[in-house]
């Protein structure tokens, strides 16, 4: 089973080889096979709502450009792992970037999922959904706003399975790994 | 004298927009209701270092930001992010105190939890540049 992992924490910063290593780690030891993908070394246009994914071309982007790669991977994984800086309560702009690309992977009619009108996804993925936010220690309330962002897109993607995690800078490797490990316990990845 | 109020627009697609048609109904009541609106799209400004100072500085000038904005993927589109991450920049926050700020979020979905996330994030741009938080109207279906 694949797992993609969508990153837009710089690579200098000092939780970028924590969190990279101890995940390809753990994930490998349960079999996964890992795509850890840095948004900011990738060639990605932003959406611009032409529409041509749900009225021309179903589940096609007119923009050739490293989202295809993208795509692939996502269609084919049963683990989504988004790991970025906490903005505002939300994802930063570089990995925003690239989930306001990701249309395509849903069909153009709806359904209701919990309640809700949803897309539904055209793949059977992702089974689980992960989201890791690095938060700013001066802005803690915007927690909860991550945690809701997180939550919003788990619905989108129809995810059975979630954990979504708020790490910050002051944090020692020990805790990190164990939040981590507790997260994968929560979502079945490792027991 | 007319406050000034500075709209800016989230969709990207172009001059169509939902976003737009809001905000130039707004602008149609501004010289009754004593003010003037004056329009920036993000998806044109938000990667040309000039265009971001001109609006900047209209800011400045102004006593209101309104943002106007279609929900993309449940959240802020693209281009407004990086727009409010610039002008989060430490050196603009002194600029923004006190100033209003209010949102207009619409979206196909009916549900008004799916623009909920959108209003969040406005609120806490609203409270890192020490602006004043208004609130904000959701449209949905």
């Amino acid at each position: 089973m694949n797992t993609v992992i969508l990153n837009s924490i710089q690579s200098d910063d000092k939780l970028y080889n924590i969190l990279k290593s101890f995940l390809f780690e753990e994930l490998s030891k349960a079999g996964f096979k890992n795509e850890f993908i840095d948004l900011f070394s990738k060639n990605i246009e932003y959406c611009n709502g032409c529409g041509y994914c749900g009225e021309k071309k179903v589940g096609v982007c007119v923009k050739k450009d490293d989202m295809t790669e993208i795509y692939y991977e996502l269609a084919n994984s049963k683990i989504y792992i988004f790991i970025s800086p906490i903005t505002f309560g939300g994802f930063n702009s570089e990995l925003k970037k690239a989930i306001d690309r990701i249309s395509p992977l849903g069909v153009s009619g709806y359904t209701i999922y919990k309640g809700e009108l949803h897309h539904p996804m055209r793949y059977d993925n992702p089974k689980m959904f992960f989201t890791i936010g690095i938060l700013d220690n001066d802005y803690p309330e915007q927690e909860e706003t991550f945690k809701l962002v997180s939550e919003r897109l788990e619905k989108a993607f129809f995810s059975p399975k979630t954990a979504s995690l708020v790490l910050n800078k002051d944090m020692n490797v020990d805790s990190i790994q164990l939040k981590i490990k507790e997260s994968l316990e929560k979502l079945g990845v490792i027991s | 004298m007319s406050r000034k109020v500075i709209a800016l627009l989230g969709s990207t697609r172009g001059k169509k927009t939902a976003s737009e048609s809001i905000v130039d109904y707004i602008s149609g009541n501004g010289n009754a209701e004593g003010f003037d609106l004056v329009k920036y799209r993000a998806h044109e400004i938000f990667n040309k270092q000039d265009k971001l100072d001109d609006f900047m500085n209209d800011v400045i000038d102004s006593d209101t930001l309104l943002i106007s904005s279609a929900v993309y993927v449940h959240s802020v589109p693209y281009p407004l992010t990086v727009v409010l991450e610039n002008m989060s920049a430490i050196e603009s926050r002194k600029n923004l105190e006190g100033k209003k700020l209010l949102s207009i979020f619409h979206s196909g979905y009916p549900e008004d939890i799916q623009r909920k996330a959108s209003f969040e994030i406005c609120e806490n741009f609203a409270k890192v540049t020490n602006m004043e938080w208004l609130g904000g109207i959701g449209f949905g279906g």
